[in-house]
């Protein structure tokens, strides 16, 4: 069993658009440790949600090969996704995607819905919904929360079945900045409370900063792999695949 | 899951109370349906047991073949005579039918308890039948089915014996009398109507509806009453052989060529093709008042899917496999019907319940049946509703499902 939580080899994503070929992701080799709190940062069609996306089974890739926790995902079946889905991943969207229908207490419970509800999981819901900062609001519907208290609900449903891994897609990009840092704030405390690995897609330099590492993207590949030295939690850091770069820099970083 | 579902419906109410109401509509008429279905194969397995008896001779064109109004048919006693030569004839009744009104109670004919109330009252009445207990013991029709007390001998007067339809409406038994009121012209006016009583001294019972009420006298009273001479008399029932029966009734067509032979066998396919005919106009009925609730259902649940094709990734990206989905909107889809479902019964009830107030004696059937067959069109309305939503909504890729939500 290695460290790694997330492996990708060669990684290709084409897309067909009619008679023309857009490449998503081209040719990426990227590890993530376990625990990690990773960002991956480009411009608009870098490639940057198609890696997501690709890393959390939402898609299939074109060429190459995705791992998580040493499990080949890109051979399973669609079922064998949704279970990798449901049993490793959560997801955090940028419009927080909760359902309008749900108080906050059962909007935690979706994930759980197909398989029936326990009364631990009843307790961890709860404890979940306390740690986000909203258990006097627990049967609010989202129309009566801010924004940043649905993202707080969508993050307490990310981590409802206990994953591995946390993939968020601009979390912070629907919040203003103050809701933006107390959403990071979060996160990074549930990396560090609940052991998570955590990759988020963004386009904010301050939000990238946050994370342990931050690779930027360009045309689908991968342009820089690099350590943010001044991130919130140093001691998890993990150390760097390989460091270059100048010694009075506090990033250090793979150029590719 | 349920409880996804459950918040689902109530998401916009006015539009699942319009699917349900779709439902309602399609189970209410379902009711209906069923009902008359029932009721009307009770009228015709009735109609079909009068018709079982012997096969019968009336004057032309004046309802033979079995026809209704006996008591307009003439024929002469000549009759018997050439139809008991014919090959296959075991034996013959002559009969002498009157049409009259019981004192005191209304008998309202089979058939006829949905008709307006004044038609009702002019066709409110049971035959006076004059037989000969002989001849009719021979024949083993169901007037000599005698339950209780006896038959009437030949040539009294002032006796009869009724069916066990009348006894039970007039509450008259053996030993009671019971008056008639018989119009010779027919002109529905006092004047010229008479009133004859009889004592009862027994009952039968046909065991149908249409035959239970009449009253039996002899025939030389019934002769007396209508005015018939001696030679004369309405009808002439026969009891042939059965393997015989399609000849010696073609061989009576042409020995009494002014006469009507009633082909039972002929009759009853009537019938049952009739019946065949109601059942299936029936059953489409019914098909197409479940299609109704069916639109209505795939309509709201289709919209119900578009409008919500983002939460259904997040439901995907979230691990649900698509049966979960199907699992979802089938749910939603039959809890809306059995809503519906559950109204169209009440509503459907309430119908024959109101019919049933309106028309006394209607004959309407409430039973298990009734609420099975509903119960079953509402499930195969939720689940064929459904279905389509359900796979559509399966069918999404999530990724797709984020674009277009």
């Amino acid at each position: 069993m290695t460290n790694e939580m997330i492996k990708v080899d060669n990684l290709t994503k084409i897309y067909n658009m009619g008679d023309t070929e857009v490449i998503g992701a081209k040719d990426i080799n990227l590890q993530v440790k376990k625990g990690e709190f990773m960002s991956i940062m480009g411009p608009s069609g870098s490639g940057k949600s198609t890696v997501l996306h690709l890393l959390g089974g939402l898609d299939r890739p074109t060429s190459g090969k995705i791992y998580i926790d040493d499990v080949d995902i890109s051979e399973l079946s669609y079922s064998g996704l949704c279970n990798v889905r449901r049993d490793k991943i959560g997801f955090v969207f940028q419009s927080f995607n909760l359902i309008p229908t749900l108080n906050v207490i059962e909007n935690v419970f979706v994930p759980l819905a197909p398989k029936g509800i326990s009364d631990e999981k009843r307790e961890y819901a709860k404890e979940l919904i306390d740690l986000v900062g909203l258990g006097g609001r627990i049967h609010h519907t989202p129309n009566k929360l801010s924004g940043g208290e649905q993202q707080r609900v969508a993050i307490a449903r990310a981590f409802i079945n206990n994953p591995d891994i946390i993939l968020a897609d601009e979390p912070t990009g629907n919040l203003d900045t103050k809701n933006g840092k107390e959403v990071m704030q979060l996160m990074r405390d549930m990396n560090i409370e609940e052991g998570v690995t955590l990759v988020i897609v963004t386009h904010d330099q301050n939000v990238g900063n946050e994370t342990d590492r931050t690779i930027h993207l360009r045309d689908g590949e991968i342009l820089k792999d690099i350590i943010n030295k001044n991130s919130s939690n140093q001691s998890r850091s993990p150390e760097p695949p390989v460091t270059l770069g100048d010694d009075t820099s506090d990033e250090s970083a793979v150029t590719y | 899951m349920y409880f996804i579902a459950y918040k689902n419906i109530l998401r916009r109410k006015s539009r699942t109370i319009l699917a349900a109401l779709g439902v309602t509509m399609g189970i209410m008429l379902v009711i209906v349906m069923v009902s008359f279905s029932q009721s009307s194969d009770a009228m015709m397995d009735d109609f079909k047991k009068t018709m079982s008896g012997s096969i019968e001779i009336t004057q032309k064109s004046n309802g033979g073949g079995g026809g209704f109004d006996r008591s307009a048919s003439v024929l002469d006693k000549s009759v018997i005579d050439k139809a008991e030569r014919v090959n296959g004839v075991k034996s013959v009744a002559s009969r002498i039918y009157i049409f009259v009104k019981v004192e005191d109670v209304e008998i309202i004919p089979a058939g006829m308890e949905a008709m307006p109330a004044d038609f009702q009252e002019m066709m409110s009445g049971v035959y006076l039948i004059g037989v000969d207990p002989k001849m009719e013991k021979e024949i083993k029709d169901y007037m000599s089915s005698i339950v209780s007390g006896t038959m009437i001998r030949k040539g009294t007067h002032g006796v009869c014996v009724i069916g066990a339809g009348l006894e039970e409406k007039s509450e008259k038994g053996i030993g009671d009398r019971i008056v008639v009121t018989y119009d010779k012209d027919q002109d529905g006016t006092i004047e010229s109507a008479e009133k004859y009583d009889f004592d009862i001294i027994g009952i039968y019972d046909s065991d149908s509806t249409m035959t239970n009420n009449n009253i039996i006298i002899s025939l030389d009273e019934a002769r007396a009453i209508n005015g018939m001479t001696s030679s004369q008399i309405s009808m002439v029932a026969l009891d042939i052989v059965p393997e015989k029966e399609d000849d010696a009734i073609r061989k009576l067509r042409v020995l009494l060529p002014d006469a009507d032979v009633g082909i039972n066998k002929q009759m009853m396919k009537t019938i049952d093709d009739f019946s065949d005919k109601m059942g299936l106009m029936f059953l489409m009925m019914m098909v197409f008042s479940a299609a109704i609730g069916f639109i209505g259902i795939i309509n709201t649940m289709i919209m119900s899917v578009v409008e919500r094709t983002k939460e259904i990734g997040v439901l995907m990206a979230t691990g649900w496999q698509k049966i979960d989905v199907i699992k979802l909107i089938m749910i939603e889809s039959v809890v809306i019907s059995i809503l519906g479902t559950a109204g169209g019964i009440g509503l459907g009830v309430l119908g024959l319940s109101g019919m049933s107030a309106l028309f006394p004696g209607t004959a309407i059937v409430l039973n298990a049946q009734l609420f099975i067959s509903a119960s079953f069109f509402g499930i195969v309305v939720g689940v064929g509703g459904g279905i389509y939503p359900a796979w559509r909504a399966a069918s999404m890729n999530p990724l797709e499902a984020f674009r277009e939500g």
